[in-house]
This record gives structure tokens, sequence and C-alpha cells, in this order.
């Protein structure tokens, strides 16, 4: 069971920094540049979150996988 | 009797609250397309599913009384109704995320939806009902029984920060140790039913997280309905609940993170079955092994048969 739970978390982390890199592409793009920062912000810093807390997860997993309990 | 009838009470006015509603969603006297009556339908059921829950709660509260449950150097950790309502809300935050980041992300790249925007909304909403009502139930529960074992609990703060600084890693924790003037030098305290880490910056993340999402999802659902909120307020409460979604995004991976670790892994297999590893609790989970040993070893030398139950030491979450 704990093979199906690190697959299942990897695909959330990998999902998270894939939805990441698109909050942090959207954040510098030229639709929301036209916004002002306050807009900008919030996609950009949530986007480098997202990417940022996905690899503990990542790691994790890959312990739990690999790992003797 | 008066939690089964006031959990009788709470269900018949559900079932006659939402059959009303659906009588006139589909009598079509109003020209709403799906959305708006979607919509509709989702904030006039809101009361129902609040008051449903409530009397839930009610009825988990004034019925059960756990004790520290022991069966083949296992302990109970949870209630099976506790791991029941865990998984409901597992599973309506993960399509909460899933359909709220779907219409974000759909705004952010200006990209056409595969998938009728109309259906994503519905199920944003079903997904929404059963979060709000898994939430009321628990804290009704909570605060009728007066649990807190995922709490700080009051005067216990610098013991907790002392038992988080030691709890996490040593940079961070020294950190804290040094910003507070905690002695690290002094042994941990004992760890309860729930690490230092969960009752001071897990759950209370939680709390923040969901209470945001609600309230502010309740607002914006209600405004068809109820158009009582200025727009210019609507503007802000629709970008603290796209913050809050991330931030609940950001806190799955956070709990995912803490869980899914090796040597967390008998915590979550807990969170399934709803039992522990007696050993596990005696190494990880002193002052619960302790209280829980305390608890049950003279009413096991009285009656070696029959434990009786004691609310002292009742399981995690509350029996939760």
């Amino acid at each position: 069971m704990r093979f199906v739970w690190a697959i299942l978390g990897l695909l959330y982390a990998l999902l998270s920094i894939y939805v990441g890199y698109l909050f942090v592409v959207s954040g510098t793009g030229e639709k929301l540049q036209q916004k002002g920062a306050a807009l900008q912000a919030a996609p950009l810093l949530g986007g480098i979150a997202l990417i940022i807390l996905s690899i503990p997860l990542i790691w994790n997993c890959i312990r739990l996988a690999t790992s003797r309990i | 009797m008066r939690g089964t009838l006031v959990l009788g009470a709470g269900i018949v006015l559900f079932i006659v609250g939402i059959a009303l509603s659906y009588v006139i969603f589909f009598a079509g006297g109003q020209p709403w397309g799906q959305l708006l009556g979607d919509n509709f339908l989702f904030a006039r059921s809101l009361p129902f599913t609040i008051g449903a829950g409530i009397a839930i709660g009610f009825w988990r509260a004034s019925g059960w009384h756990w004790g520290p449950d022991q069966r083949d150097q296992k302990i109970r950790r949870f209630a099976p109704s506790t791991v029941l309502l865990h998984a409901l809300a597992g599973v309506a935050l993960l399509t909460l995320i899933a359909t709220g980041g779907w219409q974000y992300l759909k705004g952010l790249t200006a990209a056409d939806s595969p998938i009728y925007m109309g259906t994503v909304y519905r199920v944003h909403y079903i997904a929404a009902s059963l979060l709000i009502f898994v939430s009321v139930v628990f804290v009704t529960d909570w605060l009728l029984r007066g649990e807190k074992s995922l709490t700080i609990g009051s005067g216990q703060f610098i013991r907790t920060m002392r038992g988080l600084a030691h709890e996490l890693p040593r940079p961070i924790g020294t950190l804290i140790g040094y910003g507070l003037g905690l002695d690290l030098r002094r042994a941990p305290p004992p760890t309860e039913q729930f690490t230092y880490y969960e009752r001071a910056i897990s759950f209370p993340l939680w709390e923040l997280s969901i209470a945001l999402i609600v309230v502010t999802g309740v607002i914006k659902a209600m405004r068809y309905a109820y158009p009582i909120v200025p727009g210019e307020v609507l503007y802000w409460v629709s970008a603290i609940h796209v913050g809050a979604g991330v931030l609940l995004g950001l806190k799955l991976l956070d709990h995912l993170r803490y869980v899914l670790a090796p040597s967390r892994w008998q915590l979550m297999i807990a969170m399934a079955s709803g039992w522990i590893p007696a050993g596990y609790v005696q190494r990880f989970h002193a002052g619960w092994y302790a209280r829980i040993t305390s608890a049950s070893a003279p009413a096991t030398a009285a009656s070696p048969s029959a434990a009786p139950p004691s609310k002292a030491a009742s399981p995690a979450g509350g029996a939760s």
C-alpha cells in the first residue's frame, strides 16, 4: 500500500510543480503585467511556493518507496 | 435520546430542504442556465447542509464515549467515524483543489476548457457541500466535547514551542529556541496524541485555510441569491478565495510530506484503520502512552477481562 501512496504523493507533487510553473509563467506574462504588481505577485509567489514545497514531498515519496519499514 | 431526536430532526429537515430546492430547480420557473441554476441550488441547500452537520455533530458528541481501546498490541487512535469523515474531507478537498484550480488556470492562461465549465462548477459545488458538512460535524463535535488534543492548549504555549523546536530540523528549531528564549538543553516534553508540529503548525494552518475558503466561498455562492455584498467587496472576497485555494494546495503538499515520511508511516496507517501499534506509541508518543497505561492499569488489575473506558485518555482527534 505504501507504494501506491508514494506514487500518488509523487503525482500530486509533480502536478503541483506544473501548476506552479503555469502560475509563474502567467504571473510574469503580458496579461498580468498590465494589471499591476498586486495581481502579478499572487500567482508568482504562489507558483514559487508550490514548486518549493513539492520538493520535500518528492524526496519523502522516494524514501517511502525505497526504505524498509 | 435527545441526541437521536436532534439527529432525526436534522436529517428530516435536510431531506425536505434539498427536496424543495430540487422541486424549484426542476419547475422551470426561471430561465436560468446550468451555471446559475446550480449556483441557486447550492446557495439554497447550504443552510440545510450546515444544519444537518450540526445535528450529526451534536449526536456524535452526546452519544459516544471512547476510552483507551487496546487490542493485540495496538491502540485505537481514531474512531471509525473519524476515519470516514477524514476520508470524505480528503476527497472533497482534492476535488475542490482540482476544480477550483481548473477555473483559476482557465482565467489565468486564457485557455479553452475541454470540459464544459458548468460541469466543473457543478462538481465544485458538490465537493464544497461535502467539505462544509464534514467541517461543521467536526467543529460541533469538538466544541461540545471540549476536545483539544489538536490544539496547543491553555498554558501550554512554552512547553509546546519547546517540543516543536526539538521536532523541527535543528537550524529551524534553534532559531525558534533563540527567538523565544527556550532552554533546548532540557529534554523535550513527551509527545501526546498528536505531535507538537501537528498541534502548533499543521492543524492551525488547516483551520485557517479551510475557514477562509469556506467563508469566502459561501459569500461568493450567495451573491446571486442574496445580492447584499457590494461588488468591490466581492472582488476582494474572490481574491481571498483564490489565495486560500492556493494555501490549501500548499497545505496538502506539506501534509502529505509529513505523513508520507517512512518514520511516520504508522500514523498514515492509523488514519485508515484507526489503530496504531502500541510500540510506536510508546516510542514516539510517550506522553499519550503514559496516560493510556496509567488510566487502564488499575482497571485492568481490578478486572483483567474488561478495562472500562476512561474519558481522561480519549483517543486522538477525539476519538475524534
